[in-house]
């Protein structure tokens, strides 16, 4: 059964992430963006806005987020209010509520809406209380009721609990009733099914009712252990209804025609009534009293129709013919038996498990659109173009999907492990589906996560079998989705390292979990050569086994010195080799104190403490403190914890430092700011000190706001009539810079030298021009990277507000997204970075809820890590936010309705500026001052200036340099040049780059083939030889730094100094060394003075730690001038020297010269 | 103006801009192979952490590589002549990978990396995921390539082809 096109397996994603929105519906962000839709200009006398000092608010000040309303009308038109005394018993009961919450530490509920009354607070309590370490909760964010609740025994009161199971089931939750918000659980909840397992645990499962009626499709399980404990509860269901109507106002008769003419227009079959009843039909987050209407038309039609008893309307029709969850078994790829959940359409079962809580019936349209699924998908061998079901026509009969068979069992049982361990409902902890694919590619050696789903290769039969045969492989994959949706750990040098290591705790943790003894260390020993036993992928307790299949030379590093220092091009800086330091740190710990413990440490340390740009010294201290906050401080896990990290060489107790601020630009400050009456742009200093004036000189195109230059001297903006304009900050010198007139936005790079643009056109690009180098001009094709309701894949449409980072690597900018979903299509907004050196994509936020929508970001002027955005809620509802890219710390600057504020910071990011009318103009510009947190708003907002809009801040002065170099020279020696400096604190760079000018003013291109890595300096001193050596006079080298968030940081400009006359007779010189890095051979060249005429030369290879590894010459006798040697890479003895960095080391007579080779084999 | 006068802005208003904004169309076709076409592709990562792929040199040998990381271990398995070289190149160009950036990183990443008259071009992405390109997307340009490559067909079969 085939079930999509390449296209629209992105509502096959996005309908498992949908909260239940209807699709078709025209969103909240299509009605406000692309293109921006100007405001009417108002009348008004001409100058009015600009004379005078600041004009002031038509309403005094107001205090708080929310309280900037000098007119009625801006609230919504609401006026009015609850009565005096419901608002005293609301205020009161929150009062005790919070009290009663502070009293048994369940604070963070209440906050959260979880819990609404002192009892609850209560229950949680003291089910906290005993259930230490074992409670696991998991919450229903909308209706704010219990998910999913685990734990050692959850009878508060044994006394209550007498009787059946089936009693003792509902005593349970007539004990929780307060926590589960359900005012007669009797009466509410009817006693469904049972179903017991092999081993004597058992579920009781109940239908919830309301006056007497079902609610269709809600129900509830309580578990129970052999020995009769309480030890879980899960459901889907609601809070007791209140305000609902039991008395139907339209006939049975007429709601059964109703039905019969509904599905005869739809289907095209009329049939006939079989049966009927009054229930309550969920619709979106409300419960309508329906006629649930059983229609039938033959053996093979039989459909359950909804219609509303109120009016008449048809609301839904779920088939009948044998449809639903089903159960099966299997034949696994190891030749087992696996029992499956299954889906069962028309008489044919898909391998679509419902059976989780997780599952979301109403949201859900089967068996395409799963909610809260676990679904196995057929790639059918192609790169993921096409997907199709798994079915059979018996659920007990899967021949030829056998692969299939595994992978549901593997990615059913990660679910459970990380629902029972964790309480974390499935991969991004709100019930997302879980999606598997088998059968990538033809013969395809691998399995990935690739942000939407995990898929799996046949294996080539050789190497690896099939790799969705392997339970830690398909675990390990699935762990991917769980550090993506929370650390976001970036896949690249450390962190990816960290992401990776993660990857296979989950994957070995499950396998402990799901087989208990049969557990182990080894990664892939299942799937990995089939022809031999005993092997595997990689052995997280002893990294470097020789039984270890095709390990990176010599092997997986076992510790810190075994570092592979890899640059970004080979595999992304080690992220799949070095990831087994800190496994081999985590099974020392399992050793130590058990997996239990373990597993919950590491677990907090991913989600509580770790951050996309974590390094290995930020999981040791995340993990240090996740010991400390379950078991104390100086306990003896925290100890244990710490000492395998030492042990690993994973030491230190200072984490990954925030990139500094940048110096404060001191110059004079200006606001730009667009006035609606003739479009111009006018700059205008923040106390109005002096009159505006217009710089643009011509009207502001629709997504045309304007972009300076760090120093505030240039400004680019994009005209009314589409072009791209370019001019001095006051106006001056304006010049179109565009030929065609298509454009709709623009960024200028700090410099100034690049500009960032984008057409009017409905596409995914962003264009960069260099202004001094026309011909290096670029565009980037946008990903899109953030999943909203669960959309994955890059249908970037349309991308807007753009902002450079000031160091210049990073691009700053929203777009808006285009999914297909049921037949229509959603659009959203949202913010990445792009990295302009390599082109990559990185996501700001995580999942963003379908129906929100965030955009116009801007940066700090002095951090480039802390952005200031709009962010539109699912009601509508717009706040200006603030979020800190290194921290992931949040906050809230303001409230604006439903006005879009298109923030700016101003010079000392202390306030932030926005749009908001003001003094009954539909265009202002409010300022509000930052909290000392420097992320939330400090509630002063008040109206800066009316009829403007769109205020972007700018500084016009240059910022001082930090000092971060300590020398910088470059001298011309033997027919190259030597640039070599020194820095005030190597740790703060990653690496350098040299560029060469013909001028201090450039331009200057880059001539270091590689980034010259941080630790390369020698003696403290960093060297890079030039060997094309410039033509001009004045030629000239500039340094650059690349920190450690990725900035490029121009950190000096050196000319070349001739060199000493007795050096050139003295000074041999080792020249750059070719292939660098290199696997087989390798031509050392080397220069010998006339000086060192007569003194013996030798050519020796040290490691890292000094040793002295080979010695390609050794006191030969050689004349003066250019010499070669070919080197293999292996010692004395003809033995290979081990994969990594050396030092090489030419002495002629008592001078020396050192190089850094790098063998990459 | 600090480093910009009217006069040099006004040399690239006829530089910068002009036609620069439709990918595919700006670039006509070479008629000249570039001596130093190189063209290196492949993916890596995943379970495995391996990376496996080809390079095809200037001189039109083809290297199957293998190894911990890109390009390492390269074994010669191949050569191309200069037609099929002339006729990726076409392709090369059609799907505007000369302009074009892209970098995604991934658990599993593929690439294609072009030298091509002394400069450097390369797109990485993750599978299953859209990448854009001028015509089509880099997938079928990658799949071109590795079909090309092993010699299970030759791009002169598949001129007009379009992308997925």
């Amino acid at each position: 059964m085939r079930i999509l096109t390449s296209r629209s397996w992105i509502a096959l994603l996005a309908g498992s992430m949908l909260l239940l929105g209807m699709p078709g519906e025209e969103t909240a962000a299509s009605s406000i963006r692309a293109p921006y839709e100007l405001q009417p200009p108002v009348t008004m006398p001409a100058g009015s806005v600009f004379t005078g000092g600041k004009p002031a608010p038509v309403s005094p000040p107001a205090q708080g987020w929310a309280a900037k309303r000098p007119d009625a009308s801006f609230s919504g038109g609401q006026t009015g209010g609850p009565p005096a005394d419901q608002l005293l018993a609301g205020m009161r009961g929150r009062l005790q509520l919070l009290q009663e919450a502070r009293r048994w530490n369940v604070e963070r509920e209440a906050a959260r809406q979880w819990i609404v009354t002192p009892e609850a607070a209560a229950n949680l309590g003291r089910l906290h209380q005993a259930n230490p370490r074992s409670l696991r909760l998991a919450w229903h964010e909308g209706r704010r009721t219990p998910r999913f609740i685990a734990g050692t025994d959850l009878r508060l009161d044994r006394s209550l609990y007498a009787g059946s199971d089936a009693q003792q089931a509902k005593a349970f939750l007539r004990e929780h009733r307060e926590l589960l918000r359900l005012s007669d659980p009797d009466t509410e909840l009817v006693r469904w099914r049972v179903e017991e397992s092999r081993e004597g645990f058992r579920a009781y499962r109940f239908k919830q009712m309301h006056q007497g009626l079902p609610i269709w499709a809600h129900d509830v399980v309580v578990r129970f252990s052999p020995d009769g404990r309480a030890i879980g509860f899960s459901g889907q269901y609601r809070p007791t209804p209140t305000g609902l109507s039991r008395e139907p106002q339209i006939p049975r008769s007429a709601a059964v025609e109703a039905a019969i003419t509904a599905l005869a227009r739809r289907d095209g079959v009329v049939g006939e009534e079989e049966s009927n009843e009054l229930i309550y039909f969920p619709h979106g987050e409300k419960l309508r009293l329906a006629w649930r209407v059983v229609v039938r038309a033959g053996a093979a039609y039989r459909m359950e129709v909804f219609v509303d008893a109120a009016s008449g309307e048809f609301l839904h029709a779920v088939s009948l013919v044998c449809d639903g969850a089903a159960t099966g078994q299997g034949v696994d790829l190891a030749g087992g038996t696996q029992a499956l959940d299954l889906w069962e359409e028309s008489g044919t079962y898909l391998m679509v498990n419902t059976s989780k809580a997780m599952f979301d019936a109403g949201a859900s349209e089967m068996p395409n659109n799963p909610v809260g699924a676990v679904w196995v998908i057929n790639a059918n061998h192609t790169q993921l173009e096409e997907f199709y079901h798994v079915t059979s026509t018996n659920p007990d009969s899967w021949t030829g999907n056998a692969n299939a068979v595994s992978a549901a069992a593997y990615a059913s049982s990660f679910y459970d492990f990380i629902a029972t361990t964790f309480g974390r409902s499935s991969i991004d902890g709100a019930g997302r589906t879980i999606m598997t694919v088998v059968n990538m590619g033809s013969n395809y050696a691998n399995a990935f996560w690739n942000g939407s789903v995990a898929a799996f290769g046949n294996g080539d039969g050789a190497s690896f079998s099939d790799l969705a045969g392997s339970r830690d492989v398909v675990c390990h994959e699935l762990g991917h989705a769980v550090v993506e949706f929370t650390a976001n750990l970036i896949y690249e040098f450390q962190p990816g390292a960290t992401n990776e290591h993660f990857a296979d705790v989950f994957g070995s943790l499950t396998e402990w979990y799901a087989e208990g003894a049969g557990g182990n260390w080894l990664m892939g020993e299942d799937v990995t050569t089939p022809g031999v036993s005993g092997d595997c992928l990689r052995n997280m307790e002893t990294p470097d086994h020789p039984d270890v299949y095709n390990p990176p030379a010599p092997h997986f590093p076992t510790h810190m010195d075994e570092y592979f220092d890899l640059t970004s091009d080979q595999d992304h800086g080690g992220v799949h080799i070095n990831m087994t330091i800190p496994s081999r740190a985590f099974v020392i710990v399992c050793e130590a104190i058990g997996r239990d413990k373990t597993q919950q440490i590491w677990y907090r340390a991913l989600t509580q403490y770790l951050n996309r740009n974590s390094q290995f010294i930020d999981l040791r201290l995340g993990a240090i403190q996740a010991a400390a906050d379950l078991h104390g401080a100086e306990s003896i896990e925290e100890q244990t914890v710490a000492d395998a990290f030492d042990t690993v060489g994973i030491v230190g107790e200072e984490g990954t430092e925030d990139p500094p601020d940048l110096p404060d630009n001191e110059g004079s400050d200006f606001l730009a700011i667009w006035d609606p009456d003739g479009g111009h742009i006018y700059r205008v200093p923040p106390d109005w000190g002096v009159d505006a004036d217009d710089i643009s000189q011509n009207a502001m195109g629709g997504g045309g706001r304007p972009s300076f230059s760090d120093d505030g001297s240039l400004v680019a903006w994009v005209g009314a009539d589409d072009h791209i304009y370019l001019a001095n900050s006051d106006g001056s010198d304006r010049v179109q810079i565009s030929v065609d007139a298509e454009w709709w936005s623009v960024a200028l790079s700090a410099g100034g030298r690049y500009l960032a643009a984008k057409t009017v056109y409905e596409e995914g690009r962003i264009y960069v021009f260099d202004l001094v180098e026309p011909e290096s001009g670029a565009y980037y094709d946008l990903v899109t990277q953030n999943d909203s309701g669960g959309e994955g894949g890059g249908n970037v449409i349309f991308a807007d507000v753009m902002e450079f980072a000031v160091a210049g690597d990073y691009l700053l900018y929203d777009a808006q997204n285009s999914a297909d979903f049921g037949g229509g299509v959603y659009e959203y907004w949202d913010i990445n970075m792009l990295r302009l050196s390599d082109g990559a994509c990185f996501r700001v936020f995580q999942s963003l809820p379908q129906g929100e929508n965030i955009g116009n970001p801007t940066l700090a002027q002095n951090q480039d890590d802390l952005i200031a955005f709009d962010h539109m809620d699912g009601n509508g509802d717009v706040y200006v936010r603030t979020f800190n890219l290194q921290t992931g710390d949040q906050g809230t600057v303001t409230y604006n309705f439903s006005v879009l504020g298109r923030p700016t910071f101003s010079g000392d990011d202390g306030q932030i500026y926005y749009q908001y009318p003001c003094s009954g103009y539909d265009e202002g510009v409010w300022v509000v001052s930052m909290a000392p947190d420097g992320l939330n708003g400090a509630g002063n907002d008040e109206c800066w200036g009316y009829n403007c809009g769109y205020p972007v801040w700018f500084t016009l002065g240059e910022r001082p340099t930090p000092v971060w170099l300590r020398s910088l020279g470059a001298r011309w020696y033997g027919g190259q040049v030597t640039v070599e400096w020194q820095v005030v604190d190597a740790a703060l760079f990653v690496g350098f780059l040299i560029e060469r000018g013909a001028s201090p003013d450039g331009p200057f291109e880059r001539c270091t083939p590689e980034m010259i890595p941080a630790d390369a300096a020698v003696a403290g001193s960093f060297r890079f030889d030039d060997p094309l050596p410039p033509d001009a006079a004045n030629a000239c080298y500039r340094l650059i730094g690349i920190d450690r968030s990725g900035r490029s940081v121009s950190l000096g400009i050196t000319g070349i100094t001739p060199p000493e006359p007795d050096l050139m007779l003295t000074q041999p010189l080792l020249r750059p060394n070719g292939p660098n890095p290199f696997s087989r051979t390798t031509t050392l060249r080397f220069f010998l003075p006339a000086g060192s005429a007569g003194a013996p030369t030798d050519l020796s290879i040290y490691d890292l730690q000094g040793r002295l590894r080979a010695r390609p010459l050794a006191g030969a006798m050689l004349d003066p001038g250019e010499h070669t040697l070919e080197w293999e890479g292996c010692d004395a003895r003809g033995v290979p020297l081990d994969i990594g960095a050396y030092y090489l080391r030419l002495q002629a007579g008592e001078r020396v010269a050192t190089r850094k080779v790098t063998i990459a084999r | 103006m600090r480093a910009l006068t009217a006069g040099i802005l006004g040399l690239f208003c006829l530089t910068i801009l002009a036609g620069c904004t439709r990918s595919g169309d700006r670039r006509e076709n070479e008629p000249r192979l570039p001596g130093d076409l190189m063209i290196v592709f492949g993916e890596g990562g995943g379970i495995t952490g391996l990376w496996q792929g080809y390079s095809i040199q200037p001189d039109g040998a083809v290297l199957r590589w293998e190894g911990h990381a890109a390009e390492q271990d390269p074994q010669r398995v191949g050569t191309l002549d200069d037609a099929t070289r002339a006729a990726l190149w076409a392709e090369i160009q059609a799907h505007g990978l000369l302009e074009g950036q892209a970098g995604e990183q991934g658990d599993l990443t593929r690439f294609i990396r072009l030298t091509a008259e002394d400069q450097t071009h390369k797109v990485a992405w993750v599978p299953g995921r859209r990448a854009g390109g001028g015509r089509g997307s880099w997938e079928s340009l990658y799949r071109l390539l590795t079909e090309t490559a092993t010699g299970k067909s030759s791009p002169h079969a598949t001129p007009g082809e379009t992308g997925d």
